[in-house]
């Protein structure tokens, strides 16, 4: 029999009337990944014997009638700075070398309390820094629709895990796109929500303002699902939000009719491939025919969203990763004879060079004479872009953009030029800086490449996203038309 | 703004971190650049504008003060050096 597919909504499903065993799903899937996992590299760890196990402990539940949550038994995996207890947190990085987490994300708890089966840790940018997976100290991941392609970055690992029929379904983190972008440029759902309405604690920590956890899917109703099991306030995380929590899922409601969409200039222009804009405006149109309205609107501060963030993030990752100092836990260099000279050996050889470059830049823009020149003009143009936000949303119901500029880009396509794959996230980038939930979803292929539509809309709509993806997945039946090579077993 | 090597040397040498000549030598020309690229946000009129820190204000939860259990938090475990329950590091100078 060949491995599963479809969605975690129809397998749960099969798993309770019994047509399927989850200990068969779960072999399935591991067969598949002997023979996919070599070409596409998503994981940095795997938990093949624990997975199996706990597959065969819930048939015995299942087998006898015990009513299990809607998760039991899906087969998912988690980005690697997200904590997993009893498996190690790398981050893909070296200097975390060998560190065990003490405790569960609390994601993860509540993902493992709904009985889903974890079957490892993915591969990523170092500390999420990247937009490719290049800058994981351990390896790149690659597309599952054309292998000398990245998967974009920095969850790539967790989207071509689920693109190449791995996993039913994944975790990724997203600061500044890393959850949309890489489910654009490989074709599967990618939902980034509300900061705040999901814990952060026990993912390890980028940009404490920006990074928000969220899932990787096939389908709109599986992110549904799992965000109703994620979402919600936690005494760990002090900034996320005790509002209640929608039952995103048994309340999806598909949505077109009657919807007025804007479509920001900035983000509409010529910095995006005539492919891709092509294929969006063939999803708006889609929708239109629908019964939706959509049109261009001004969204000028988004122009300068890109800097913002590249000011912002860095700032915030220099402070969060003066953690890493060889003191406490992860790789320290053990030849130094005194504190400082351990400090900076360690992290000059535990860190990789993205990361470096990013601490530089934040360092620099928050030293003296530099802090009101970067750092205080960007978190002042942080207020502009939540304002037009705020502006558009009092007009729109949904803000639609391209995901990304083009497909997925080809391994090394940006070795030399980091700013030239900074701006490439000109899309992603202004949600994070307004706090807004998104969600990406496949529209299309251009040159046999995945294409992403993104659905913005106000702080804490997201059932207002996953009824609008829901929609549009209704029109355009993306989880049948758009399965990767590696699904259709090419 | 411009940034010299002397900057880069400086920054380096705020945040602990060990760059070889090679990697001082691509970054510094990034980092201009990147800089360079930043600058585009003087183009707003930012005076009358206040800074956010987050995208909107939450209200901050905080928990009660009580002891809770911590568990296992595998301190000698993931120390690089643990002797006696404590870190050991190299003596500061």
């Amino acid at each position: 029999m060949s491995a599963y597919f479809g969605s975690a909504v129809e397998l749960g499903i099969q798993f309770r009337n019994r047509t399927r065993r989850v200990v068969d799903v779960v072999s399935q899937l591991w067969a598949h990944h002997d023979r996919v996992e070599p070409s596409v590299k998503s994981y940095i760890s795997t938990l093949k014997d624990a997975s199996l196990e706990k597959a065969t402990a819930l048939d015995v539940q299942f087998d006898q009638g015990n009513d299990l949550p809607l998760l039991a038994g899906i087969p998912m995996a988690i980005k690697d700075n997200i904590h997993v207890l009893g498996t190690p947190t790398t981050c893909a990085s070296q200097i975390l070398k060998g560190f065990m987490p003490p405790f569960n994300a609390t994601v993860s708890d509540r993902l493992l309390g709904q009985q889903a089966i974890v079957t490892g840790k993915t591969n990523l940018d170092e500390f999420a820094m990247g937009s490719s997976t290049e800058n994981s100290s351990f390896h790149t991941s690659l597309n599952p629709w054309d292998t000398s392609r990245v998967p974009g970055g920095s969850s790539g690992g967790s989207a071509a895990a689920v693109a190449s029929g791995q996993v039913v379904l994944s975790l990724g983190s997203d600061t500044g796109g890393s959850i949309r972008q890489p489910a654009a440029f490989c074709g599967v759902v990618g939902f980034k929500p509300t900061y705040g309405r999901v814990s952060r604690y026990g993912l390890v920590a980028f940009a404490s303002s920006l990074d928000q956890i969220g899932p990787f899917t096939r389908t709109v109703e599986d992110a549904a699902l799992v965000m109703e099991s994620i979402s919600g306030g936690d005494l760990h995380d002090a900034t996320s939000s005790f509002m209640p929590v929608p039952a995103y899922y048994s309340q999806l409601k598909p949505r077109i009719s009657g919807l007025k969409i804007g479509v920001p200039r900035e983000l509409f222009g010529s910095e995006i491939d005539p492919g891709v804009k092509a294929k969006v405006v063939e999803a708006l149109d889609l929708l239109k025919a629908n019964g939706a309205t959509w049109e261009e609107i001004d969204m000028t501060s988004l122009k300068a969203a890109v800097s913002t963030y590249y000011i912002i993030a860095p700032a915030e990752a220099s402070a969060n990763l003066s953690r890493f100092d060889g003191v406490r836990y992860g790789y320290r260099d053990q030849d130094a004879d005194n504190l400082r000279d351990m400090f900076r050996k360690s992290r000059g050889t535990g860190f990789g060079p993205e990361v470096k470059r990013r601490i530089i830049i934040g360092t620099h823009v928050l030293s003296s004479g530099y802090y009101d020149a970067y750092y205080t003009k960007a978190q002042k143009l942080r207020s502009l872009i939540v304002a037009d936000f705020a502006a558009a949303f009092q007009k729109y119901d949904v803000i639609m953009t391209p995901t990304t500029p083009s497909t997925a880009f080809s391994v090394s396509g940006y070795r030399d030029n980091p700013l030239a794959m900074y701006l490439a996230d000109i899309a992603t980038i202004p949600v994070n800086m307004a706090g807004l939930p998104a969600i990406s979803v496949p529209c299309g292929l251009d040159n046999g490449l995945p294409v992403g539509l993104q659905i913005i809309g106000p702080a804490f709509s997201e059932q207002l996203i996953l009824d609008v993806a829901a929609g549009y997945q209704g029109v355009f039946n993306f989880p049948t038309l758009m399965q990767s090579p590696m699904m259709r077993g090419n | 703004m411009t940034f010299t090597e002397s900057d880069l040397d400086h920054i380096i040498k705020l945040a602990h971190l060990d760059v070889d000549a090679e990697l001082r030598t691509q970054f510094l020309p990034q980092i201009q650049s990147i800089l360079t690229h930043m600058e585009s946000i003087n183009q707003f009129d930012l005076s009358q504008v206040a800074p956010s820190a987050t995208a909107f204000a939450a209200e901050m939860i905080l928990r009660d003060d009580v002891v809770v259990p911590q568990g296992d938090l595998l301190l000698s475990q993931n120390a690089p050096v643990w002797r006696d329950s404590a870190f050991v590091v190299p003596r500061i100078n």
